[in-house]
């Protein structure tokens, strides 16, 4: 029995609007809203390249919600290639992108099968007059979904290949929607040599054989806070062994949230070595990659409220940004504030005088004291103001951070500059 | 910390001062105006908490002497350690322990009990400057700066706190405003997704137009067909239109050719082969008149000839003549060379004569003559002479070699060379002596030498005498010599006598020699030629003249017969001429014998002609009797007849092809044909309209449907490359996250405002209080129970002092010494309530009793022992009754 390989990836986003920044440079902007796209056209390069038998897509290819007309076109044209290099795809939705939420009119190429969003389908792959494998798959109809798609999975012993697609959250992981929840155990229990999954977008081997069950994470990080690599899997199944799970990260743009601490430095021209040395040091592991930086400025400097006053901040990230603007990769620098004064709370604490009277209070607020009285002053915004609905809460942990902003902000003004 | 000495390195007028002996409790410090009591107030300030960077505004108290400010406190600590506090300025803080040395400020804050430069300068050690500042200041900057007078703050106060937290909250929010930040990136948040919903219209938007695009094509399609259905109606009836007339025609043709009748018997082609009949006799005629014309002309040109036969008799000069032209020609061409070389060659025969013999001419060349035998005769002469030249010459050849060498010999002989004489006889001398020698001594070789060399002398001059010998032989071959050359010349000379005797019997000059003899021989016979030659020419010249006679004559004769006679010209041109004319005049002769013979031709010819014409005359009656007529006229109705019956069938068939080409066989033809007969023109022409309008309806209509697919097809194209959506959301979601972080913002300044809030009320609250407490109760005994309360309202920013009937006072209203006391009182209430927690630190004042009545000065003195019992307290006084109060209270003096 020949080999039987694959490419399996999920959560594509094609179109979805980058989340997380409050100000985006433009061109920065425009590469951004590429990225996902070029992301998914990398997989489909990759495909092309590897000339894998099948392309299996586990749901979230983009956020219905968005409505975009563009990610479907997007998304036909990187299917399209391969349907024109004779690789099949595969595609089960997700609760992003459930059946009703793709267009009518459109019509899709040969070799690309979506599955149903009523039950479980079983297509059949051919070579040689032979069936080699079956993929077996179930997409989501609407939005919400809360059965476990997983036991209505039933699969028919044979000697081709069998791979089941899904897009679900394995064990109620609670930091993730709980879209088709399912246990592990029910997915370990259908007779599959693998599960092509989709939803954590963060790629994941739940089980490396017997079945395999993979989470191949999503293609293209949308937010800061999803740093690291992000890619695809090439699976290669062999009668008689386990799979060969590759992680390719094929990702346009990487993310990295780091802290440069400034304690101990004096001079501007300092800052900015510092960053740029943090920026090369990044460049140089990302293979090639374009970077987003956002690196958060801490620690007690001296600087702390030249760089509070405007428009320095900008300033010293337009300085670095200058600098790699041109490199290979490209690096993009994003920077805010979390420095403090040279000011010692502590020692401000022990002092006998009205600042040490404001620092005590605030101890005594961040062990929980004063609570009600502070969350009565947010009440007009957070619970009054017509736009609160674009708001989040403020939870208890986010009010210990507000209240050390808090005395940031008054002990910056109060203390007296030496 | 207490100070016991005072050590000023440089510090404004101070270089190398030293107070020492500064004990607990009061001390006081004399010294009269500009001793520099306020300069050691602000030392103290300053080797405590530093000297002020260069450039702020304040007194600097730069060193009169140059170097920097600097010194040394020593101090004694709660704890009984000693320690030396060091400062030199721009060098930073040394603190000195019994134990270890440490520097740096944090290090001598911790001595100090982390109180601030605020702190000290504010409630610690102050001048009566600092306490008469606040005279004329109202309600809040009192109570800040006393805030702040314990606060420990600098320049900025909880209210200004207070209002830039407020203005910072203001900005980011406020609950109904719209300029905030909040709001307008809430407004923006709105706009955005407004925009965007529009854009997402367009998935259903999308679908939508794809929806109708299909049916529009679908009616499209439809319309397409009836518009072909149309066309096909439309083209019918133009056919019908076209075609009427030719229907029309065909129709009516049939008609007229039923009314024809036939004659079946009527000659093939009848009407042809009349014609043909017709135009062959119209030929014929025409030939014939034709070459009636030819005759006359034969015989007009015949008769215009004119001969001159007057010429033609002289036919025989006029070739003699001809014949002659060439001998005429060159005869008068060569006349004149010929002259010219006779002339020439008689000139050349008179030269040739003279150079024999000038005294010779023609009649003696003539006769001269050379025969063969003479020629020989003369060579031999020739021959003998050189012969005989030669001997001569070689006989004095050799005679003249033999002297030379005679000569020459005779000179070599006696040219032998002397020392060769003498050589050879010395050697015979020397050989001699040699032998002779030898043979005395019995050496054999030198005899044999000597004998050698002797030998050899003597040869050598028998060698020279020998040569001396043949010389003289040479003189008798001498004389033989000289005589063959004598006879030689001789017989030379006897040779030359012959020839001149042969010269002589010849008549011929003596002094000739041979050769020019012979070349006379030569001479005379080429001489003889010329004579001949000049003969010849003569009668050449003789007969060119006859010619030239002979033929003018002939020419004479000849000149009447000519027509025209042009007088230049020679005679050849002459005759030339003659023979032209003689040409013409027989061409003239030929031509008309020519024509003569033509003519007869021609009137044959005719006459043939005639017969012809007869003939054909009746081939052509009988043809017309053959068709039934009588007469050509009939013939030809008859045949028009037949002629318009053919041509109708032929209309017929034509428009039949063309109709049934068009229309179709069978049914569809003879549909047609009923048709054409039931229906008008007009009535097609009304059909057509009809269908051309609805056409052009759906025209119109199928138009405005192919607009709306283009344009949908556009817009559903620019759908699909739109990209503006996703632009948008990311708008949208940088908005949001800008509205998250300013709420966190502003909720980071609401909570500050909160607890600044808190913090004020406590200290209102708690701390205060205790301070106006002591200080109420200082002042209240300063002012002799006259003021017993000080009251700082929560509400308000001021302090008041009530008196016993409950009036209170604010501070503007107080009089300046009230006022001084109470800041005083209140200073030290301060003092107290600082140092609850901290430690004690030397108090410093300047002379703060200037304006106080006697009474209360003292007073303030009590309370000042009191105050300092368990601090230091530097006073400082230019006063000596002041002085004298203190020292009277127990405190040290000290002399500045």
């Amino acid at each position: 029995m020949s080999l039987f390989r694959f490419l399996h990836c999920s959560d594509l986003h094609i179109d979805s609007p980058f989340k997380g920044m409050a100000s985006i440079r433009p061109q920065l902007a425009e590469r951004l809203r590429q990225s996902t796209f070029n992301a998914f056209h990398n997989i489909v390069k990759l495909a092309l390249k590897e000339r894998v038998d099948a392309v299996i897509i586990a749901g979230d290819i983009f956020d219905s919600a968005d409505r975009s007309l563009q990610a479907q076109l997007k998304f036909r044209r990187g299917l399209q290639e391969l349907s024109d290099a004779e690789i099949p795809s595969f595609i089960a939705f997700g609760n992003h992108d459930p059946l009703d939420g793709w267009s009518a009119s459109l019509e899709w190429p040969e070799r690309v099968h979506f599955f149903s969003g009523k039950e479980i389908e079983r297509r059949p792959l051919w070579r040689e007059g032979r069936v080699f494998a079956d993929i077996y798959g179930r997409s989501f109809p609407t939005r919400e979904v809360r059965d476990n798609l997983a036991l209505q999975f039933q699969v028919s012993p044979s000697p081709a290949y069998s791979v089941a697609v899904l897009h679900t959250n394995v064990g109620n992981d609670v930091n993730h929607d709980n879209y088709a929840p399912c246990a592990l155990e029910d997915l370990v229990s259908r007779r599959v040599d693998y599960w092509a999954l989709g939803h954590v977008h963060q790629h994941r081997v739940l089980r490396a054989a017997d079945p395999a069950v993979v989470y191949s994470g999503n293609s293209q990080a949308r937010h800061p806070r999803e740093g690291g690599k992000k890619g695809c899997c090439l699976v290669t199944l062999q009668k008689g062994s386990s799979p060969q799970i590759r992680f390719v990260p094929i990702d346009d743009i990487r993310f990295h949230w780091e802290n440069l601490d400034l304690s101990g430095v004096d001079s501007r021209d300092d800052i900015l070595r510092a960053a740029r040395n943090r920026c090369e040091l990044l460049g140089e592991q990302s293979d090639g990659r374009d970077i987003v930086l956002r690196l958060s400025l801490t620690g007690r400097t001296r600087l702390h409220s030249d760089l509070n006053k405007g428009g320095e901040l900008q300033a010293i990230e337009e300085e670095i940004q200058r600098d790699f603007d041109l490199t290979d990769p490209r690096i993009w620098i994003e920077m805010d504030l979390q420095t403090a004064g040279t000011y010692d709370v502590d020692s401000l604490r022990k002092g006998k005088d009205f600042i040490a009277d404001i620092v005590s209070l605030y101890d005594a607020a961040l062990t929980g004291e004063h609570r009600d009285e502070l969350r009565e002053v947010l009440k007009p915004l957070f619970e009054s103001w017509q736009g609160r609905g674009y708001l989040e809460a403020v939870s208890d942990d986010e009010l210990q951070d507000l209240l050390v902003q808090a005395r940031a902000l008054t002990l910056d003004l109060m203390v007296p500059e030496k | 910390m207490q100070i016991r000495e005072i050590h000023i390195d440089a510090f404004g007028i101070f270089a190398d001062k030293h107070l020492v002996g500064l004990k607990p409790g009061l001390n006081v410090l004399y010294g009269p105006n500009e001793a520099g009591k306020t300069s050691i107030l602000e030392f103290i300030r300053r080797m405590l908490f530093g000297f002020p960077a260069r450039g702020k505004k304040t007194n600097l108290y730069t060193p009169a002497i140059g170097s920097g400010c600097g010194g040394r406190l020593k101090c004694q600590l709660k704890s009984g350690d000693d320690i030396l506090i060091s400062r030199t300025e721009g060098r930073g803080v040394t603190i000195a322990t019994p134990l270890s040395q440490v520097d740096g400020q944090t290090e001598l804050n911790a001595f100090l009990g982390n109180a601030s430069l605020e702190i000290y300068q504010n409630i610690y050690a102050f001048s009566l400057d600092e306490l008469q500042e606040f005279r004329s200041l109202q309600g809040e900057e009192i109570k800040n700066r006393i805030y702040g007078a314990g606060l420990g703050l600098g320049r900025i106060s909880p209210g200004e706190v207070d209002k830039w937290l407020n203005e910072y909250c203001d900005e980011l929010f406020r609950p109904r405003g719209s300029n905030q930040k909040m709001a307008l990136a809430f407004q923006e948040i709105r706009q955005l997704e407004g925009e965007i919903r529009e854009k997402q219209s367009t998935l259903g938007r999308y679908d939508e137009l794809r929806r109708a695009l299909g049916r529009k094509e679908a009616d499209r399609a439809v319309v397409n067909n009836e518009l072909e259905q149309m066309e096909s109606r439309r083209r019918a009836i133009e056919l019908r239109k076209d075609l009427f007339p030719e229907a029309v025609a065909l129709l009516n043709a049939e008609e007229e050719l039923r009314a024809l009748p036939d004659d079946p018997d009527f000659p093939e082609q009848g009407r042809e082969r009349f014609f043909a009949f017709k135009s062959a006799l119209d030929n014929l005629d025409r030939r014939i008149e034709e070459e009636n014309h030819v005759l006359d002309k034969l015989r007009s040109d015949r008769d215009g000839l004119v001969l001159n036969t007057a010429l033609l008799d002289h036919e025989r000069d006029v070739v003699y003549l001809r014949g002659s032209l060439e001998k005429i020609r060159s005869a008068i061409h060569d006349q004149v060379a010929v002259e010219q070389e006779k002339e020439d060659l008689t000139e050349k025969l008179k030269l040739e004569i003279q150079s024999i013999d000038p005294a010779w001419d023609e009649a003696k060349v003539l006769s001269f003559e050379l025969s063969e035998a003479e020629r020989s005769q003369i060579q031999a002469f020739y021959d003998a002479f050189e012969q005989l030249r030669q001997r001569v010459n070689r006989s004095k050849d050799k005679l003249d070699m033999h002297r030379e060498r005679k000569a020459e010999e005779e000179s070599q002989g006696v040219n032998i060379p002397s020392w060769l004489n003498y050589f050879a006889r010395s050697l015979g001398g020397l050989g001699l002596l040699a032998s002779l020698a030898g043979g005395f001594m019995q050496n054999y070789l030198a005899l044999g030498a000597g004998l050698v060399l002797m030998g050899s002398g003597l040869a050598l001059f028998i060698k020279t005498r020998k040569s001396r010998e043949e010389f003289s032989k040479e003189d008798r071959v001498e004389a033989t010599l000289l005589k063959a050359w004598e006879d030689d010349r001789k017989s030379r000379d006897r040779k030359f006598e012959e020839w001149h005797e042969w010269l002589r019997k010849k008549g011929l000059d003596v002094g000739l020699a041979p050769l020019s003899t012979r070349e006379i021989g030569n001479k005379v016979r080429g001489i003889r030629l010329m004579i001949s030659q000049r003969e010849r020419l003569d009668a050449r010249i003789g007969q060119m003249r006859e010619t030239l006679r002979e033929t003018a004559h002939l020419f004479e004769t000849i000149r009447p017969a000519l027509t025209l006679f042009v007088p230049q010209g020679d005679l050849p041109a002459h005759i030339e001429n003659i023979g032209r004319m003689f040409d013409e005049a027989r061409k003239e002769q030929e031509r008309r014998s020519h024509l003569d013979a033509l003519v007869r031709e021609q009137e044959r010819k005719l006459e043939r002609l005639a017969v012809q014409r007869k003939e054909k005359v009746r081939v052509l009656s009988e043809f017309i009797r053959s068709a039934g007529t009588e007469n050509e006229d009939e013939f030809l109705q008859k045949h028009a007849a037949l002629e318009r019956r053919s041509e109708l069938k032929k209309i017929v068939e034509e428009k039949r092809a063309f109709i049934q080409s068009r229309v179709g066989l069978g049914e569809a033809y003879s549909q047609f044909l009923q048709t054409v007969r039931e229906i008008t023109p007009e009535d097609i022409d009304r059909q057509l309209q009809l269908v051309v309008h609805e056409m052009e309806e759906r025209q119109r209509n199928r138009d405005k449907l192919l607009q709306w697919i283009g344009e949908t097809s556009k817009e559903i194209q620019q759908l699909e490359s739109g990209d503006e959506l996703l632009a948008l959301q990311e708008g949208l979601e940088q908005k949001r996250q800008v509205l998250r972080e300013t709420s966190r913002r502003w909720a980071a300044g609401k909570i500050a405002l909160v607890l600044l809030e808190k913090a004020k009320r406590k200290y209102e609250q708690t701390r205060q209080p205790e301070v106006i407490k002591s200080a109420r109760q200082m002042f209240s005994d300063i002012t002799q129970g006259r003021y017993q309360h000080i009251i700082k309202p929560i509400e308000q920013n001021d302090l008041l002092i009530e008196d016993a009937a409950g009036r209170r006072k604010t501070v503007v209203e107080m009089s300046r010494g009230t006022r001084e006391q109470l800041y005083l009182a209140m200073r030290f209430g301060l003092i107290e309530e600082y140092e609850n927690r901290s430690e004690p630190l030397p108090v410093v004042m300047d002379d703060v009793f200037v304006n106080f009545d006697d009474e209360r000065a003292n007073r303030v003195i009590g309370h000042l022992k009191r105050f300092a019992e368990t601090r230091q307290v530097l006073v400082m006084t230019c006063h000596l009754r002041a002085r004298d109060s203190y020292l009277a209270l127990g405190a040290h003096a000290i002399s500045i």
